[in-house]
């Protein structure tokens, strides 16, 4: 499987247009997902996260390699991320009768794709958030 | 919703007062903000550290490893470390009776320096916080003292002053018995080159060094005297032009002296000088030099600093009562909710509300950066037992001590022998005059029997 190797000055240039744009990740559920369709969610909120940043940074020119490294990456998950958006908007748009069903079949893709899935969240996590530098000498908490 | 970081306004205009019941963690929260506006280029003055005589903690850097490591999970990698080693100028005022030996201090880092003061920097109202109101009599006695006594006058010739023939009648005042003999037995007061004089000016220019007046050996009933003596002197040198103006006085525990509901006090009267004292430096020192203090109910000072703060931060206020004194002026100008003024009734102690001069909206802090320093803590006690444990590093002060003692007997020999070479001359005057006497009698004589 293809990682996301990415360098600090690629880390820190995706951190700024993710702030800029304010594109966000819920760390929240990233780790702490409590069943299969949070987790399902979250993978998809990371992909799609990725996809729109990629889209963005092509059209810099300092970031198109960043960009094209990205697009790269994403494409082994392509297929996977297909088949779990269909089944969570079949189970988010159904009927209650039918959500099990749906819960079910994503359990399954879970659990064969458990990899890649957790790959995938793990390598969005760093670059999603702001890659902090708090400074004590200049702030003096959060709100 | 993602997290914000929170600095506090700069710069400052007004002042900074931290509300809340104890325990609360009021005095950390405050100190990390007066530690926010030293990185800024103020010069810090902590002039009272409590009943627990916390200022002198700035020279250690805080050891609470778990808040710091909790706080980085919250708001990512720190740029550097929480903790911090601060430079620190260590006061100790001279008392002579009850100085040790030797006192703290860690060169280059932290200096300790004994200071005394020149005796006629001092004015009625400097005075008063030791003695209470000063009357036109004690002004009128003071200022002859000032007129008569020359300006590198010792202590010891203050006190003779009393016994002078025209001056004993003053010996019933308490002018002289609670303020000039008590301080002049101490060797506190001084004449103007005594080389331990505190030097405010030079001592501002050092804004990198915060400076701590530490009262370990100060008898209770001379700390108020010497906050205000500090205090006064920064007012009129800032007013003057003399520093600059980027100066914060810190008070810890603001209502051990200006609660006004004390008046039964014994020292009711003096706490009220200082007080008042307080309060103007409140309204009219505003420009240059500001105040940080921390005071569990807003009641205590009420009236005294309100509409002052250029930043008002609230931390748990369990009574109602404290809460509607600390919120129900915000709540009318529409800054605050009734909802979240029932919050602050109960609210985590790493949470504090805040709200700046210029802010539309109070603010809930989610979570305060710690001190970088240490506070006291029940299982580490005062300072002087944790400065031992951690560092042991003392200056031996008997050399000042007795400098200062020497230089007193020096004088006290030096006006001896002016008093005697002065007596010697008017003995010979009289004796040169008896003797032109005695030649024109004769002259006289001989005159008449010439004749």
């Amino acid at each position: 499987m293809m990682e996301l190797n990415l360098t600090e000055e690629e880390e820190n240039a995706i951190s700024e247009e993710a702030r800029d744009r304010k594109f966000r990740i819920r760390t929240d559920k990233y780790i702490y997902a409590i069943d299969s369709v949070e987790e399902v969610k979250t993978f998809i909120d990371a992909y799609k996260f990725l996809d729109i940043l990629a889209d963005n940074l092509r059209r810099k020119e300092k970031t198109e390699a960043v960009a094209a490294k990205i697009r790269n990456y994403l494409q082994q998950f392509d297929n996977i991320y297909k088949i779990l958006i269909d089944l969570y908007c079949e189970y988010d748009d159904g009927l209650e009768t039918g959500k099990y069903y749906y819960k079910e079949k994503m359990r399954e893709c879970l659990a064969k794709e458990k990899e890649k899935i957790k790959t995938l969240i793990n390598d969005v996590y760093p670059i999603g958030r702001k890659i902090s530098k708090y400074d004590p000498s200049d702030s003096s908490g959060l709100y | 919703m993602v997290s914000k970081i929170w600095k506090p306004p700069k710069p400052l205009d007004g002042h900074i007062f931290c509300y809340g019941r104890t325990g609360s963690g009021k005095t950390f929260k405050m100190i990390a903000i007066v530690q926010y506006y030293f990185e800024h280029g103020y010069k810090i003055w902590d002039l009272y550290g409590g009943k627990r005589r916390e200022g002198s903690f700035w020279c250690i850097p805080s050891d609470e490893n778990k808040l710091w490591d909790d706080f980085e999970k919250e708001v990512g990698i720190l740029k550097e470390p929480g903790p911090k080693e601060y430079k620190v100028n260590l006061y100790f005022p001279f008392f002579n009776s009850s100085l040790p030996d030797k006192v703290p201090e860690l060169l280059p880092r932290i200096k300790s320096n004994l200071f005394t003061i020149y005796w006629k920097d001092l004015a009625p109202e400097h005075i008063s916080v030791l003695i209470g109101e000063v009357t036109e009599n004690q002004k009128r006695i003071w200022e002859k003292m000032k007129k008569d006594l020359a300006d590198n006058s010792t202590p010891q010739e203050l006190i003779e002053w009393f016994r002078e023939r025209n001056n004993k009648k003053f010996k019933h005042n308490p002018l002289y018995y609670n303020f000039v003999e008590p301080l002049c037995k101490e060797k506190l007061l001084q004449g103007k080159y005594c080389k331990t004089n505190i030097n405010f000016i030079e001592e501002s220019k050092e804004k990198d060094r915060v400076f701590v007046l530490n009262e370990d050996y100060t008898p209770i009933k001379y700390r108020m005297f010497l906050m205000s003596y500090i205090a006064n002197n920064l007012y009129n040198l800032v007013n003057n032009e003399k520093i600059h103006h980027k100066n914060i006085m810190v008070f810890r525990e603001m209502n051990l002296f200006m609660k006004v509901q004390d008046e039964a006090s014994q020292d009711a009267k003096q706490k009220q000088q200082l007080r008042n004292e307080i309060s103007d430096i409140a309204r009219y020192g505003r420009s240059g030099l500001h105040l940080a203090g921390d005071t569990q109910s807003p009641a205590e000072v009420k009236g005294i600093v309100e509409g002052q703060q250029d930043l008002l931060c609230i931390n748990e206020l369990p009574g109602a009562r404290d809460r509607e004194e600390a919120c129900e002026r915000l709540r009318k100008d529409g800054k605050i909710s009734r909802k979240q003024i029932a919050y602050i009734g109960s609210m985590p102690v790493e949470q504090m509300v805040v709200l700046g001069r210029y802010d539309k909206n109070a603010k809930l802090l989610k979570r305060v950066q710690p001190p970088r320093t240490m506070g006291w803590k029940r299982n580490t006690g005062q300072f002087q037992k944790v400065w031992k444990n951690k560092y042991n590093s003392y200056k031996d002060i008997r050399d000042i001590k007795n400098e200062i003692l020497q230089r007193e007997k020096e004088r006290e020999h030096l006006l001896k022998e002016e008093q005697e070479l002065s007596k010697e001359k008017e003995l010979k005057s009289k004796e040169d005059f008896n003797k032109e006497e005695e030649f024109d009698e004769e002259d006289f004589k001989l005159g008449a029997d010439d004749i």
